[in-house]
């Protein structure tokens, strides 16, 4: 695989953020409860608790975490009632003898760890961990005792299944890992942690199959993950921005999906994938233009039912993308093109009308456009409003105010449906923006801008890569032409090997 | 910036084509006018211009006015009209189109016509001079089908058309549709007049248009006022004649366009049979006996027995042989008239030297000079192979048993 376009990227600053690398202005600071007060004691979501250990003044420790955070009750009964009851803790000669029986199990709570610096230890607290600081030691015990409240597992939203499991990510980052483990129980499943934000300390899983996907994409996806320096990731580009090889284009270049299912079809086919705490969506790398094509549905259907739709999905981009461009095209520059009837019944359904055709198609794809953001935007039962007044000012009264013909509105209408079929948002908004594009250069230059804008486009896609893959793989460098999974979709115990533009370790998927 | 070389090398091809002033001219739709049928007539005025006539389907709710060519032309329009008719004099066809242009509040688009008619007088003048700018100008599609109009003008023609209730060229294509069920013409486009106009030694044959007095006809009485009844055949550049309907079957079976038809045979006591054609195709063959050349047209017809007037039992084998002795002669008797029309006349509207080319190159650029010597006189025999397949319905007629009552 050529990996040039790694090298000739943008230059690795390693930035690595980890809870292993504290900030350097408290690498001077020793750990102490009075050092925590200091750095965290403005916060008062921040509870500081002396504790006696078994009732005895010389054995203290305290008590440190963040309210809301932690599981109250797992602290009291877990962490609080051994430390004062259990008797063993009292024969302790010293700090040390104390944290030691504490840490083999004296205090019942399997998750903990030992920290001995201050920097590891704020890290733990605030991430939803209890402390315990024996300051005679300046050592610490930090109990993952999260306890805050998550939503609970519920149907994908964006992404619909009408024959597949219902289950989707959540905001979660270990009730999502638990789902992918639920559904690929195999050792080779790794999950890999890194955290990425400077401020929000975020956590992010690098989900691979050992022994199947290419060493070179996970080694690429840390790289890249090491790189980013950034305040914090509230939203899905605070990482994709950084890691994708053209942030320039408007296509997408990571499959985002909320269905376990899909992200692990991707996964088993050496794909990578990331989990990020506090999104409910997973990243599938290296996504090619052909994974946002594809539905998992379409594993779940009869193959040539699947066939059917994918095809249907291909001819639907074009339409989408170029439909409107087409239209203006031969109702202003190829009146010749068009049969006789279509011809003079467009003419007719035209007349009266004042603008242009291709103003005409235009005041349409930017109405068609500000009735889909206000229906995104506007709450669930205003958003209904939106599509009444949307069908009927612009689809019945600008007809008859003669504003538009009823032919661009079929246009339109048709432009706008092929572009909800697509399986991806991303990819449709991508397809959106370059409508307009088409139709811009189709209205100067008829099918001559129409083509031109066809070659630069297929010039772009043909140029991009990611992750070393080519972006219109397996359309495209693929020498054996293996279409197998591609616009067709052949029974599934034909699909005897991996995709081949992955280069994944082991090609084989079944005998 | 391998990229941006690589896309300008790509778009090079794309913006240097060659097109030196390339104007890319926006014309909208509602602006246009689609003409569907045109007429092409000498001027009655000049005989020196051409009358340009052009028929749009619209709806008409205005009457314009306006000249053309020099100075001579007219559009008119009437509600009652399902088309706007108008047509303008000018030395060419070109020009008369430009001086209409001149006159019109919509751009002319000629790109949509589907129909040339060329008026008798036209015809009868010189044939290439009508026809040149049709197979000329790039808009025009050379798939439209050409007619000539038998007995009147073009113009005529389309005015009295626009009066109907439907559109001329929807008419003309129920016509052209209608004609495979007798097979008396083929349509005949202009890439194939192009094709016989550039050949040395074939005729041209054009299918003929006429207006019917439909009220008034005493043999049939339709809506539809137009007709195509046969060929007009000229000679060199100009109308020779126009072929009879039996000719014309004739030519459209040598031709090997019939579709299907309707041949009238007679059973033992003279009463009607009707069969259908169903299946009809024709071979040319030149045979050379040393350096003699004849003919051999061969004829392979099939049929059904589609109504049956008498009472006889006629499905037996012997009757079989009966009907298609009849049925032979018929189509026999068709392709011998053409033969021999087109033979006295020294028009080889049969395209019998093309065939002779294309089979026999060699011998044929030896006997090619001689060639209008000799096919007045070229031994054209005819063999015709007919069969009945069956009936639709093949139980004997009602009362068969009892016989005529």
């Amino acid at each position: 695989m050529n990996y040039r376009i790694f090298t000739k990227k943008r230059k690795a600053k390693k930035n690595p953020v980890t809870p292993e690398a504290p900030s350097p202005e408290l690498a001077d600071l020793e750990l102490s409860s009075e050092n925590v007060q200091f750095v965290l004691g403005k916060s008062n979501d921040i509870i500081f608790a002396e504790q006696y250990i078994n009732g005895k003044k010389e054995l203290k420790a305290t008590l440190v975490f963040v309210d809301g955070l932690i599981n109250s009750k797992a602290v009291s009964d877990d962490i609080l009632k051994p430390l004062l009851q259990q008797e063993q803790l009292s024969n302790a000669r010293s700090g040390k003898e104390l944290v030691d029986m504490i840490l083999h199990g004296v205090v019942y709570y399997a998750s903990r760890k030992k920290r001995n610096t201050l920097g590891e230890l704020i890290n733990d607290i605030l991430s939803g961990s209890a402390a315990l600081i024996f300051d005679g030691e300046k050592t610490a015990l930090t109990f993952d005792i999260k306890g805050f409240d998550k939503r609970s597992i519920s149907e994908p939203t964006g992404e619909n299944v009408t024959k597949g499991s219902k289950d989707s990510f959540v905001e979660t980052l270990r009730v999502n890992t638990t789902l992918v483990r639920r559904k690929i129980k195999t050792k080779n499943l790794i999950i890999e942690g890194s955290v990425v934000g400077k401020q929000s300390l975020t956590l992010v899983s690098i989900v691979y199959m050992d022994g199947i996907t290419n060493q070179h994409i996970i080694t690429e996806v840390k790289k890249r993950l090491d790189r980013i320096d950034i305040d914090g990731v509230i939203t899905t580009g605070c990482i994709e921005e950084y890691i994708i090889d053209s942030p320039y284009t408007i296509f997408p270049q990571i499959l985002y999906t909320e269905r376990p299912d899909r992200f692990c079809i991707h996964i088993l086919e050496g794909r990578v994938g990331l989990l990020i705490d506090g999104l409910p969506l997973a990243f599938i790398i290296p996504a090619t233009i052909n994974t946002f094509l594809q539905s998992p549905e379409d594993y779940a259907q009869n193959y040539i039912v699947s066939t059917s739709l994918r095809v249907l999905r291909y001819i639907l981009i074009a339409i989408t993308l170029l439909l409107p461009a087409f239209y203006i095209s031969i109702v202003t520059f190829h009146l010749e093109m068009m049969p006789t009837e279509l011809a003079l019944s467009i003419a007719a359904s035209k007349a009266g009308v004042p603008f242009p055709s291709f103003t005409e198609v235009l005041f349409m794809l930017i109405s068609f456009e500000i009735l889909l953001e206000a229906g995104l935007r506007l709450p669930r039962n205003i958003g209904q409003a939106v599509s009444i007044v949307g069908a009927l000012v612009i689809g019945q009264a600008a007809v008859q105010a003669k504003l538009v013909s009823p032919a661009v509105v079929i246009i339109v209408a048709i432009t706008g449906i092929a572009g909800f079929t697509m399986p991806s948002q991303d990819l449709s908004n991508a397809l959106r923006f370059s409508r307009f594009v088409f139709s811009i250069l189709a209205s100067i230059m008829g099918l001559f801008g129409f083509t031109i804008g066809i070659i630069l486009l297929l010039l772009h896609l043909c140029s991009m890569e990611t992750y070393g893959v080519p972006y219109l793989s397996p359309f495209v460098a693929n020498e054996n032409w293996k279409i197998k999974d591609t616009i067709f979709r052949f029974p599934l115990f034909t699909l005897k090997k991996r995709p081949t533009d992955l280069k994944t370790t082991n090609q084989k998927r079944q005998k | 910036m391998k990229k941006m070389l690589f896309s300008l090398l790509c778009l090079l091809p794309i913006l240097c084509s060659g097109c030196t002033g390339l104007t890319i001219e926006r014309q909208d739709i509602d602006r246009t006018e689609f003409i569907r049928v045109i007429g092409l007539d000498r001027s009655p005025t000049d005989p020196k211009k051409i009358r340009l006539t052009l028929a749009s389907k619209q709806e008409a709710k205005e009457s314009l006015g306006g000249t053309g060519g020099s100075g001579e032309g007219n559009s008119s329009k009437a509600p009652s009209q399902n088309a706007k008719i108008q047509s303008a004099d000018g030395f060419t066809i070109f020009e008369a189109i430009r001086e209409l242009q001149n006159h019109n509040d919509k751009h002319i688009m000629t790109a949509h016509v589907e129909y040339f008619l060329i008026g008798e007088s036209a015809a009868k003048d010189n044939l290439l001079k009508y026809v040149d700018y049709i197979s000329r100008d790039h808009e025009i599609r050379i798939n439209a089908n050409m007619f000539v109009t038998k007995g009147t003008t073009a113009e005529a023609i389309m005015q009295k058309s626009s009066e109907s209730s439907a559109f001329m060229g929807e008419v003309i294509r129920t016509l052209i549709q209608n004609s495979k069920g007798l097979s008396v013409n083929s349509k005949i486009e202009i890439v194939d007049l192009m094709g016989t106009l550039d050949s040395e030694y074939i005729e041209t044959a054009i299918p003929t248009l006429e207006l019917l007095d439909t009220k008034n006809a005493a043999h049939i009485k339709s809506s539809i006022n137009l007709a195509m009844n046969g060929y007009a055949i000229f000679k060199g550049i100009k109308l020779l004649t126009y072929l009879d309907r039996d000719t014309s079957q004739g030519l459209t079976f040598i031709w090997n366009q019939a579709a299907s038809g309707v041949i009238s045979v007679h059973d033992l006591k003279g009463q009607n049979i009707a069969l259908e054609m169903i299946n009809f195709s024709s071979q040319v063959i030149p045979q050379f006996q040393g350096e003699k050349l004849s003919i051999l047209v061969k004829a392979n017809i099939s049929s059904n027995i589609d109504e049956i007037h008498s009472t006889d039992e006629i499905f037996n084998e012997k009757y079989h042989d009966y009907l298609n002795q009849q049925q032979a002669a018929v189509v026999k008797n068709e392709l011998q008239k053409v033969i021999t029309f087109a033979q006295q006349n020294n028009v080889d509207i049969l395209k019998l030297s093309n065939v002779i080319h294309i089979q026999h190159p060699i011998r044929w650029e030896k006997i090619k000079k001689s060639w209008t010597t000799l096919f007045p006189k070229l031994p054209i025999t005819i063999m015709v192979k007919s069969k009945i397949n069956r009936s639709y319905d093949i139980e004997d007629p009602n009362r068969y048993k009892r016989g005529i009552p």
